[in-house]
């Protein structure tokens, strides 16, 4: 974690000198955990990468005023929860009914929710892609079409079986992703 | 898992037509009760995550543009972190060997070292290494779009550059019926194509075009092997199909490898290996499958081709079919550095 922060340090300094490309780079390194902290607070993975890209803006303009040697990540989420809320303020209106439940659930949750994200450092991010491919097959399914809308219907039609028991087979996914993503070492 | 969380995801995923009043009782409960919101917190969090990591990364237009970079640039870039990343993990095998504690059994059998370089259906590449015997895969950049970009144009025939499908007659869709992409949001619907048209083939093929010269083929010293991977789904599981997955290797750069091309595949010069694959009538849902062309040293471009083929039987209907989840991984059975 050192390295990746005397790395990042050494990034931001580069930056900072003109050299912007790079700053792609950082966004790289730290998109997959900022989509899926988003994410897992919209579920529309649209809104979720419109989201993240302003982020990523409102970072880079403000760049100077990051901590150097300071978590980024929780940084980034700072920014995103304030965009976050700002989303949800400007839905208010017009939001149907998920969104105004998803809204309240971040309103209810917004520490635990940061809580849980703190400890989504970038490689155990990318550690679950490669737990995904080690599920059983019938799970592997089942958490590639996700529970979106209608989903969980066609999908129970598909593997004949009925909604609560793709929610069921979900859960069990979900708990071995975790565990795989707790017990895998990343280089 | 209990009801309450099962009702309380389908509240936050619309998965489920809820009245007003069991919405405001989830709300209560995931308020005032702090296990159940903690076990709610953990599953949408999950649930996001997945999302993301299975959804190909944005191109990020308003950053760019921010940053005052061109997305070319930024593209020859990420190619070279690509690049790097693949040497840092084929030189940091042994030491990764030694702290991989997913497989907790020791190494029987020296086997083969791959990487994977190419997942085109989702946009996620994986650096995958699998060496004796024990499997690693680490995931590495978003290179490709693969099929979720909804907006991508498919070039009629052969690609001729890289990132673009071709196709016979075929189109980008998202769930259409039953069949549900197995992999994001998108398939390749694969029409038949009448068998009064006037060509010469009548199988439906998708066609997709990889560059070699990024990959490290050269370091494996003519061992190399491609396998190629890909998923199909039938509209109609009551009817056998027939699938195919043909790869063409060519000692030529990809701007020029599908020029005269068919006339290239037929001369001795050119590698390239064909396998037909059947599912018999009854079996629904998607089938997976690999097949595996050595690539000779120097290949500098490799042709996919996935098709649907016709039934022998012409009075039987054509069916429509879908191609979802292709994987191209190197294989080489030397041991890594």
């Amino acid at each position: 974690m050192n390295d990746d922060k005397t790395d990042l340090t050494n990034l931001l300094d580069q930056i900072e000198r003109g050299e912007a490309d790079l700053y792609l780079q950082v966004v790289r390194r730290y998109e997959l955990m900022l989509r899926g902290y988003l994410a897992g607070q919209l579920y529309n993975i649209a809104e979720a990468d419109d989201l993240a890209q302003e982020v990523f803006v409102t970072a880079w303009q403000d760049l100077a005023s990051f901590r150097r040697g300071g978590d980024f990540g929780a940084w980034l989420r700072g920014i995103a929860r304030n965009r976050l809320l700002t989303h949800f303020r400007s839905q208010k209106r017009r939001a149907n009914a998920v969104e105004r439940f998803q809204a309240e659930v971040v309103r209810i949750a917004e520490q635990e929710l940061e809580a849980a994200a703190h400890h989504d450092e970038v490689g155990r991010v990318e550690r679950l892609l490669h737990c995904i491919s080690l599920l059983p097959k019938k799970l592997r399914r089942v958490v590639h079409a996700g529970l979106e809308g209608a989903r969980p219907t066609a999908l129970a039609e598909e593997l004949q079986t009925t909604v609560p028991a793709i929610y069921q087979l979900h859960y069990r996914a979900n708990q071995m992703l975790r565990d795989c993503m707790n017990k895998e070492t990343y280089p | 898992m209990n009801t309450d969380l099962q009702t309380f995801l389908q509240a936050w995923t619309g998965g489920g037509d809820l009245s007003d009043a069991e919405s405001e009782r989830m709300l209560l409960l995931f308020e005032y009760d702090a296990a159940f919101r903690a076990q709610c917190v953990e599953e949408i969090r999950m649930l996001g995550l997945i999302k993301a990591v299975q959804t190909p990364s944005p191109r990020w237009l308003v950053l760019h543009d921010a940053l005052g970079i061109s997305l070319a640039a930024s593209a020859e870039t990420a190619a070279d972190d690509l690049a790097s990343r693949v040497n840092y993990l084929v030189q940091n095998q042994s030491r990764k060997n030694a702290s991989f504690r997913w497989f907790g059994w020791r190494p029987l059998t020296a086997a083969a070292a791959g990487i994977v370089f190419g997942m085109l259906c989702t946009s996620v590449v994986f650096g995958f290494v699998n060496q004796r015997a024990a499997v690693n895969k680490v995931p590495l950049l978003a290179f490709d779009a693969g099929l979720e970009d909804a907006t991508q144009t498919l070039k009629d025939g052969l690609p001729d550059s890289l990132g673009q499908w071709g196709m016979d007659d075929a189109s980008v869709v998202a769930a259409e019926g039953h069949v549900l992409p197995l992999q994001g949001e998108r398939m390749m619907r694969l029409k038949p194509i009448p068998l009064q048209k006037p060509v010469k083939n009548h199988t439906s093929r998708a066609y997709q075009m990889l560059d070699l010269r990024s990959q490290p083929v050269a370091m494996m010293n003519g061992e190399a092997e491609a396998e190629v991977t890909a998923s199909f789904c039938a509209t109609n599981s009551d009817l056998s199909s027939r699938y195919l997955i043909r790869a063409i290797a060519l000692d030529e750069a990809p701007e020029t490898a599908t020029k005269n091309f068919w006339s290239k595949v037929e001369s001795d010069g050119v590698v390239s290996e064909s396998q037909r694959f059947d599912t018999p009538p009854g079996t629904s849902g998607w089938h997976t499958f690999s097949m595996k062309l050595r690539l000779p040293p120097g290949s500098e471009t490799l042709v996919l081709i996935f098709g649907a083929v016709p039934p022998e039987d012409t009075s039987r209907p054509a069916l429509v079919h879908y191609l979802d989840d292709v994987q191209v991984t190197l294989i080489t059975s030397q041991p890594l550095p």
